[in-house]
């Protein structure tokens, strides 16, 4: 189980939160988006082997939604913060 | 507010101990609760509540605050649930806080007893170690799936806030996994 780090309550189990997807993701222009740029953002995900920045619910905490930037080959997780945060890149 | 829980019977349920049971858990009665909400870097929302509470907001996470017959709990950023013994007017936190009164949705249940850390931790993922959780500490949190606010009173005593309708799950898992400290369930 991976222990997050909520920007707002602290350390807490993976258990109470829920995975709410890829935090790249970028809602197409309402105005000028295109059919395919809407189908790319509802279907389509980059499957990175490494850092991956990814949303998550605090569903049994805060309710706050985080962001969370992990490695998906360790499961190891560098950063985490506010959704509109930029996270570190771990490399120290 | 006419009460529909269902919880045990009263009694002495596991393991008997000559020290006497683990842990006690007992309902508590006739509290208003309010969830509380307002945007804290607004300044006429953490005044007025000030006002109407007598007692300054808790701004960090997990902390609770107790003053005047009124306790607050921090449950998230801008977000408190504030439990007193006599009701509190909603209009006295101002045009700028949103309230709502949550009391008859809740069950509150004090547990407390020389086990009852050892019980919580079964089923809860939070660090309970006294050195990490200790009274002035509270916690939105799971205890046994169900969604839990712990508020931790003493060393050795808790207040459980549970959605009222599992008030009978929520017992039944306390007796079922205390069994082995002993635990008794005491006349409402
Ligand atoms: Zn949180």
């Amino acid at each position: 189980m991976l222990e997050i780090n909520c920007p707002y309550c602290g350390k807490r189990a993976q258990k109470e939160f829920t995975y709410a997807g890829d935090a790249g993701a970028e809602r197409p222009n309402l105005e000028t988006g295109t059919n395919q740029d809407w189908f790319e953002f509802v279907y389509l995900r980059n499957n990175p082997r490494g850092l991956h920045d990814e949303l998550w619910h605090h569903s049994a905490g805060c309710r706050r939604l985080i962001k969370v930037r992990r490695d998906v080959v360790t499961h190891e997780i560098i950063d985490t913060g506010a959704p509109s945060d930029s996270l570190s890149t771990g490399a120290s | 507010m006419v009460d529909l829980t269902l919880s045990l019977a009263p009694g002495t349920y596991g393991a008997e101990n000559r020290e006497g049971p683990g842990v006690t858990v007992s309902q508590r009665h006739g509290l208003h609760i309010l969830h509380l909400a307002g945007d804290l870097s607004d300044t006429d929302f953490p005044t007025a509540a000030r006002h109407a509470l007598g007692l300054p907001l808790p701004q960090l996470a997990g902390e609770t605050r107790d003053g005047h017959g009124v306790r607050v709990l921090w449950l998230a950023p801008n977000r408190w649930l504030v439990v007193s013994g006599h009701k509190l007017e909603t209009d006295a936190f101002g045009e700028k806080a949103s309230v709502n009164d949550v009391g008859q949705g809740r069950s509150v249940l004090r547990l407390s007893g020389r086990s009852v850390r050892d019980l919580l931790c079964k089923g809860c993922p939070i660090d309970l170690d006294p050195q990490s959780f200790s009274a002035g500490h509270a916690a939105a949190t799971l205890l046994g799936h169900l969604n839990v606010v712990i508020d931790c009173i003493a060393d050795d005593v808790f207040d459980l806030y549970v959605t009222r309708s599992f008030d009978h799950f929520i017992h039944d898992w306390l007796v079922r996994a205390g069994k082995e400290f002993g635990v008794r369930i005491s006349a409402a």
